[in-house]
């Protein structure tokens, strides 16, 4: 048994793992085109079949042929789930409750999520509601951080709150004889907050923490430049929070944006767990009825401005050992029709760990990594597709190379018949394990809402899973995946990188880790134009 | 994802308290969240959940675990092989870990990979993790599919095929995992170096990872003599959670693990680490943006009765923003970004941690006094009775909580039974700490945090007044 992590490091280190497992890796070969730092770059057919061969073969002869190998039965029948029963509810003031009842144990969770995140500020204000949502906890009319500490940690509850572009979900779980306190202690911290200002200065500490250990994770770094080439100055995933954002912000931005955003007419409370309906609503109704609706201001929406070419981006650490990459461009809307048939193409490709094309080419066969995935975001807006792996220093180019070859190959033709069904029999069996807690049915049913899904996809994603067809499957992979305009960031030791881009004639742009993330601050912090990408000879 | 709005720091206690290293990243560290041991709590004792767990052993002396659990239609089948790092000697370093690896190239029957793919497409999921003291590997299932995970479990348990090549290409991957955990992460480091400072002779000094120049030795014969000793009936424990009844188990079990023979014992390590005489200490300087210090006594082994006081002790220093280290380090003296601890829970003596992640710009020397003063007030006075209540409450609602996964409480079984010897000590956990006095928690604070038995990390920058980081902050001091 591992020592008791306490809740708020576990959600971390979750979010951290979920953080991780969308990744994968790729990469291109081809002719420089050398623009200012980035290059169009044409694929050579085939390159990955020579990598392959140039590498020692698992040697599967020892199985070829065989009668008596163990089979896999037949995949579970897709199926619509089975929700339990779920209450719903909205209060005089607009707030929607969810309660998801479940009695065999005696936990209880309150998640409450409120449209305030990243997509609500303006440039200006950059980390707000990260800022608000870390101050909560910090104090309210009547309770200081320490009393609120002390009242969930003398439980053994947790409480916690935490903002997203998509917006703030301040949460409380417990045993379910201590729900009315998680309650109370809830709506506290999100309807009175009072924002201390000798409490700003521990925050920040942990803001900055968090902006400075970015350039300790090689994964963080890339993910960060990525979503800075790709998203740009023009949307709010492109903007990356500098300590100097962070620096920046006043008590009064801070408590201005909890006035306007914070509003019961734009969140969802979610109940799940051993409660008592009846109790429960009045309860609900006289922690949050005050809390005043208010006309919230719209978000405008926002595309990805198309990449045009393939670039490379080198972030240079010497001290390291590894390539991290991350690669992909635009992706598209989770309401987007088209998610069911990209879900699917996706997990052939690089969403299903080692049965996807990815993950059998660059790990199986070329050795060449430990883990390479590829993701479509479940994004609000048109978001990313994204793949990424770590490698060698020396074999980066030859595991981007076979990255790149595995999405040239399904954009041509998307997945076989035989893969759309494995990949629909993986949805049908596991998806009910996402649901096995109370507490994940809430949040799924919330983020179904949220996302404009509602809770029909939460019950039926499975069945709408299925009905993709190859056509449709390869129409899409087709539609959607760009293998010839692709962003890399390659973080890794650049004088080892370096040659094996010299010498396959890429151009690309060379920086050092602790560099600005985004082009212009670079430019900025420079005072001149960025040097021009040492493109090879 | 782009606006890192997580604090990376809190990624120290779990990178501190997990040390074990998993097939696949992708769920590594939700794995890391190990579930909280139980506890009646106090103030208003609720008696923990009854687990009606079912133990039986087939002739060949494997041990079955089943737990039903109709809660949703999946259920989770897991093989724990009583086996780890510590069964390894210098030169073979990481071999444990290496095997997990090769579990999945192929079997007699199961073409390379196979395994995990054919579950995967019953909607199962698939992972295994190496630790110290057990490897695991566990197939989470729609139940119809569990006599299935059975029989795929059951052939490589004895029929796995070591061939060079396979070796060869999960080598160089179990290498990149190296690299990612280890070599590329500055806390990875950090703890690779506490290991070795900590044990000189008992093989904790070394992590389940292993080294690279031992792993470049292995040979496809050194993994058949490991599989061999290792992999037998008689070793190994399985255990079932899920929407399935106990007949089918006992049928299905029969079935697929019954025909395996039994094996020759296999051998236990009798190496001791020698007691600790004076503190060890050492700075490792490479670069990083979040400065840590991290310090381990030497505590006994997990099945020893003195466990449960120093896991409530443990709770008290570090569990929660009211705790002892973070309302000292963070919130009083604003010096450390985060401050923790915990009891590891090793099947030999293993090590009671404390840590502390700050700011470059705060003064280590002063980091690293505040957590040696933390420690001598638990040494010098009894915790206060509702400080203890609410250290038991943490315990006991840690342990309901992590009762709503199956793969959760079938995990926790077979750690229960490898790790402290019996499964029963996660059943009946909560009785453990019921017990505990604050007497009992000043009694193991003088016994084992002491000085002369105290070995600590720093990782810090490498020129103490180099240049300021970009990311430093310009305002955030106190």
């Amino acid at each position: 048994m591992r020592p008791p992590v306490h809740a708020r490091g576990a959600q971390v280190l979750l979010s951290a793992a979920l953080a991780v497992a969308a990744c994968a890796g790729s990469g291109p070969p081809a002719k420089p085109a050398a623009t200012a730092g980035s290059v169009d770059v044409q694929y050579e057919g085939g390159a990955s079949a020579r990598a392959a061969a140039a590498k020692p073969t698992i040697g599967l002869e020892f199985w070829a042929g065989r009668k008596d190998l163990i089979q896999a039965p037949p995949p579970p029948k897709p199926e619509e789930l089975t929700l339990p029963k779920v209450e719903r509810f909205s209060l005089k003031n607009g707030l929607e409750v969810i309660v998801v009842p479940r009695k065999e144990l005696p936990l209880v969770s309150f998640s409450l999520s409120i449209e305030a995140g990243g997509y609500d500020e303006s440039r200006d204000v950059l980390g707000v509601s990260d800022f608000v949502a870390a101050m909560l906890r910090r104090g309210t009319k009547t309770r200081s951080a320490d009393d609120i500490s002390r009242a969930i940690d003398f439980v053994g509850g947790s409480l916690d709150a935490r903002a997203s572009n998509d917006g703030t979900t301040a949460s409380c779980g417990a045993l379910s004889k201590d729900a009315p306190l998680c309650l109370d202690l809830l709506a506290d911290i999100v309807l009175r907050p009072s924002f201390p200002e000798a409490e700003m200065a521990e925050v920040r500490d942990q803001m900055l923490a968090g902006i400075a250990a970015r350039f300790d994770s090689p994964h963080e770094l890339s993910m960060a430049h990525f979503s800075s080439l790709l998203f740009g100055e023009k949307n709010p995933e492109g903007w990356v929070l500098t300590a100097e954002d962070v620096n920046r912000l006043t008590r009064a931005q801070l408590e201005t944006f909890w006035r306007t955003f914070y509003r019961p007419n734009r969140a969802i409370l979610a109940v799940a767990g051993d409660v008592d309906i009846s109790r429960l609503r009045a309860a609900i109704d006289k922690a949050f009825g005050a809390w005043a609706r208010a006309k919230v201001p719209a978000r405008p929406g926002w595309t990805v401005p198309p990449v045009a070419g393939t670039s490379i981006l080198l972030v240079d650490r010497e001290d390291l050992t590894q390539a991290t990459m991350v690669l992909g461009h635009q992706g598209i809307k989770h309401a987007d029709p088209r998610w069911y048939a990209a879900t699917l193409a996706n997990y052939v490709l690089g969403g299903s760990d080692f049965s996807s094309r990815l993950m059998i080419e660059v790990r199986s066969k070329l050795g060449l990594t430990y883990g390479i995935g590829s993701s479509f975001g479940a994004s609000l807006y048109e978001g990313a597709f994204r793949v990424t792996a770590s490698t060698k220093n020396g074999s980066a180019w030859e595991a981007l190379l076979a990255t790149v070859n595995q999405i040239r190959k399904m954009q041509a033709a998307g997945p076989t018949t035989g893969e759309l069904d494995k990949a629909k029999g993986f949805y049908a069996g596991s998806y009910p394990f996402k649901l096995q807690t109370a507490g994940g049915v809430a949040a799924a049913l919330v983020a179904a809402e949220q996302h404009g899904l509602y809770a029909a996809y939460v019950r039926e994603l499975p069945v709408r899973l299925a009905a993709v067809d190859q056509p449709k499957a390869a129409t899409v992979a087709g539609e959607l995946l760009h293998p010839d305009t692709l962003l890399v960031v390659i973080v890794g030791k650049a004088s080892a990188i370096e040659p094996q881009l010299a010498g396959k004639g890429i151009a690309y742009q060379r920086i050092n880790f602790k560099d600005p993330i985004s082009a212009a601050a670079r430019a900025a912090a420079k005072a001149k134009p960025p040097a021009p990408a040492p493109a090879a000879k | 994802m782009t606006r890192l709005r997580r604090l990376p720091s809190l990624l120290v206690p779990a990178l501190l308290l997990a040390p074990t290293v998993l097939l696949m990243w992708p769920h590594t560290r939700a794995l890391a969240k190990k579930p909280a041991k139980a506890a009646p709590a106090t103030a208003a004792a609720l008696p923990s959940p009854k687990l009606d767990v079912k133990n039986w052993t087939l002739p060949n002396g494997l041990e079955v675990l089943f737990l039903a659990e109709h809660k949703a239609p999946i259920a989770t089948v897991q093989v724990f092989y009583h086996v780890g790092s510590k069964d390894e000697h210098i030169g073979i370093r990481g071999v444990a870990h290496m095997f997990e690896h090769m579990m999945f190239k192929g079997s007699q029957h199961v073409p390379p990979e196979e395994h995990a793919r054919m579950l995967k497409e019953v909607g199962g999921q698939v992972n295994a993790f190496t630790s110290e003291d057990i490897t695991g590997y566990h197939d989470t299932v729609p139940p119809s599919y569990v006599g299935f995970a059975m029989q795929l479990e059951a052939e490589r348990m004895r029929q796995l095929k070591l061939m060079q090549q396979t070796v060869n290409s999960e080598r160089q991957v179990v290498e990149e995992e190296k690299r990612l955990r280890v070599d590329n992460d500055p806390i990875g480091k950090a703890l690779e170096k506490f290991r070795a400072l900590a044990y000189v002779k008992h093989p904790y000094n070394w992590t389940p990872i292993g080294t690279i120049e031992d792993l470049d030795r292995l040979t496809p014969a050194d993994c058949q003599r490991f599989y061999d000793t290792y992999y037998q009936p008689n070793n190994a424990t399985l255990i079932v959670v899920g929407d399935i009844d106990e007949q089918s188990v006992r049928k299905l079990a029969e079935q697929h693990f019954g025909p395996i023979p039994r094996g020759p014992e296999p051998p236990r390590h009798a190496t001791e680490e020698p007691p600790q005489t004076s503190m060890r200490s050492e700075t490792m300087r490479i670069e990083v943006q979040i400065p840590v210090v991290v310090g381990g006594y030497h505590i006994p082994r997990a099945s020893d009765p003195d466990m449960p006081a120093l896991e409530v002790l443990a709770t008290a220093l570090s569990s929660g923003e009211s705790s002892r280290l973070h309302q000292r380090l963070v919130r009083r003296e604003r010096l450390a970004l985060a401050a923790g601890g915990g009891a590891e829970a090793l099947e030999a003596p293993g090590l009671f941690i404390i840590y502390a992640a700050y700011l470059p710009d705060r003064d280590a020397a002063k980091v690293q006094t505040l957590l040696m003063e933390e420690i001598a007030r638990v040494r010098d006075k009894a915790i206060a009775a509702d400080e203890l209540d609410k250290a038991k409450n943490q315990l006991a609602a840690g342990f309901v909580f992590a009762l709503q996964t199956v793969d959760g409480v079938a995990g926790a079984l077979g750690r229960a039974r490898y790790v402290e010897g019996d499964w029963r000590r996660f059943v009946q956990g909560a009785d453990r700490y019921l017990a505990v006095t604050a007497d009992d928690v000043q009694r193991v604070a003088r016994k084992y945090l002491i000085d002369t038995n105290l070995t600590l990390v720093t990782l810090a920058q490498p020129a103490p007044a180099a240049a300021p980081r970009p990311a430093a902050p310009a305002g955030g001091k106190k």
